[in-house]
């Protein structure tokens, strides 16, 4: 049908365009809050992007298109905020590859979608920590790393998620086309 | 779990590896060679910073309100403390400009154009910040619309911040000196002692103290704690004579083999809202 049609290129859209506003919410939030964020000791990141993927592949289980979706939201996510392109749009396909298949095995309650997304975030930082040091963009050692950033930041983003879960998952049913 | 690992999906598996390993390499070489990113990244940029603006000021606006209340609270010894040094900074300023007119005259005698210290410069706000913080890169709104380019050096109060990385037509990529990066630009220092002078580059930065690394000197004879290090020009992309912080201490590097010298930022790297980007005037070689 042509509206059916439509209206799935909508959904389309739209859900691109959630994700990359919290992209940008992300970084806005880094900015803000730099000083108690970025210090000598820890390093928090934060990843409301990976919050909204994780719970738009539990809520909105008939977008066929996510895996393309995330990954091109991962590719403006590092256009816009490193330069060096492919980290994140690699890292966040792969996730939303992976968690389609186990989104329907697992019960959609606030516990579960909190430790899977727990999970997925444990594997993209250590994704993008990888990939950086690869390249040469860092140079702390894989103990150094687990205990300044990726401790923290699950603490930062377990929190964050507490927070922001009732309102994001609202929005995506808001924004499900049946 | 057989459908989960046929051919196919490790087929396709194999390809994205492939393609995002090629994406990485590809924008790191290009990168690092050419002005401006590529033509498509640019309009990418562009029109996420434009959306970005929308974002960030209500949220900025938030911090500088907050900011404002914190303020409200140490005001009182904040305000003994700058009582104290207005009274030097009228001293300074008329000694500045007698300098500086002096130079002037000493520069039309010897018919010099432009030397190392002439610069102009752009004010621009931060706007957001990188999440992941290997880079250490803040995006600021302003781009190749005010004039800023590539590899101009990026002030914040008194003293060096960091280098500009990219550059789009209405935002730019700023990376701070605090970067592990291997492959940054690096600032060339000086320090003016009494024995002369001590060029050296900033080579890293010390995540526990939180004092920049000066590496690479020639010598660390007359260096005493408190003197200014200031950039010295040499290497072309950056003027002569900006403040980058003071000595800490001198001490001998991780190997043990040479000295450097740890240097106090003299801007404050955590706190960054307001930054100035300084255009060189004289060509670079």
């Amino acid at each position: 049908m042509n509206t059916k049609h439509f209206k799935m290129i909508r959904q389309h859209l739209l859900i691109a365009l959630f994700l990359l506003i919290l992209g940008i919410f992300d970084g806005s939030f880094s900015y803000v809050f730099q000083k108690y964020f970025y210090t000598n000791t820890m390093s928090l990141i934060c990843r409301i992007m990976l919050m909204g993927l994780v719970l738009t592949i539990f809520f909105i289980p008939n977008e066929r298109y996510i895996v393309l979706i995330a990954a091109i939201v991962g590719l403006i996510y590092d256009s816009f905020f490193t330069g060096i392109l492919g980290i994140h749009a690699f890292l966040l396909g792969l996730l939303a590859y992976v968690l389609r298949y186990f989104a329907d095995d697992i019960p959609h309650t606030p516990l579960f979608i909190g430790l899977v997304y727990v999970l997925s975030l444990a594997f993209v930082e250590t994704g993008v920590y990888y990939i950086n040091a690869f390249i040469g963009m860092t140079r702390v050692d894989f103990t150094d790393f687990v205990a300044t950033t990726l401790g923290p930041t699950i603490a930062l983003n377990v929190v964050l998620f507490i927070i922001l879960y009732f309102p994001l998952s609202r929005l995506l049913l808001k924004l499900k086309t049946e | 779990m057989k459908k989960f690992f046929s051919n196919k999906k490790l087929i396709v598996l194999m390809v994205a590896l492939i393609f995002s390993i090629g994406f990485i390499t590809m924008s790191v070489t290009v990168r690092n060679k050419s002005k401006t990113p590529s033509f498509i990244q640019r309009f990418g940029n562009n029109i996420v910073g434009a959306a970005s603006r929308v974002i960030s000021m209500p949220m900025n606006a938030v911090k500088s309100s907050v900011d404002a209340v914190v303020n409200l609270t140490n005001t009182y010894e904040e305000n003994t403390k700058l009582k104290a040094q207005l009274d030097k900074l009228a001293q300074t300023e008329a000694t500045n400009q007698t300098l500086r007119s002096e130079n002037k005259q000493l520069k039309q005698q010897l018919k010099l154009d432009n030397t190392l210290t002439d610069y102009d410069y752009v004010n621009a706000a931060v706007m957001l910040r990188s999440p992941d913080n290997w880079q250490n890169i803040l995006i600021i709104n302003h781009g190749s619309d005010e004039g800023i380019q590539k590899n101009m050096s990026v002030m914040a109060g008194s003293g060096l911040v960091g280098r500009v990385v990219e550059v789009n037509r209405n935002n730019a990529k700023v990376e701070l000196i605090s970067t592990d990066n291997k492959s940054a630009n690096r600032f060339a220092a000086q320090i003016n002692t009494d024995k002369g002078v001590v060029n050296g580059i900033i080579t890293g930065y010390d995540k526990k103290s939180g004092d920049l690394i000066l590496g690479q000197i020639n010598t660390s004879d007359g260096v005493k704690n408190g003197d200014k290090v200031i950039t010295s020009g040499l290497g072309g992309s950056t003027p002569k004579g900006l403040l980058i912080g003071t000595v800490e201490n001198t001490h001998k590097d991780d190997y043990g083999l040479s000295t450097v010298i740890a240097v106090k930022p003299a801007a404050n790297l955590s706190d960054l809202s307001v930054v100035t980007i300084v255009k060189r005037s004289m060509a670079g070689d």
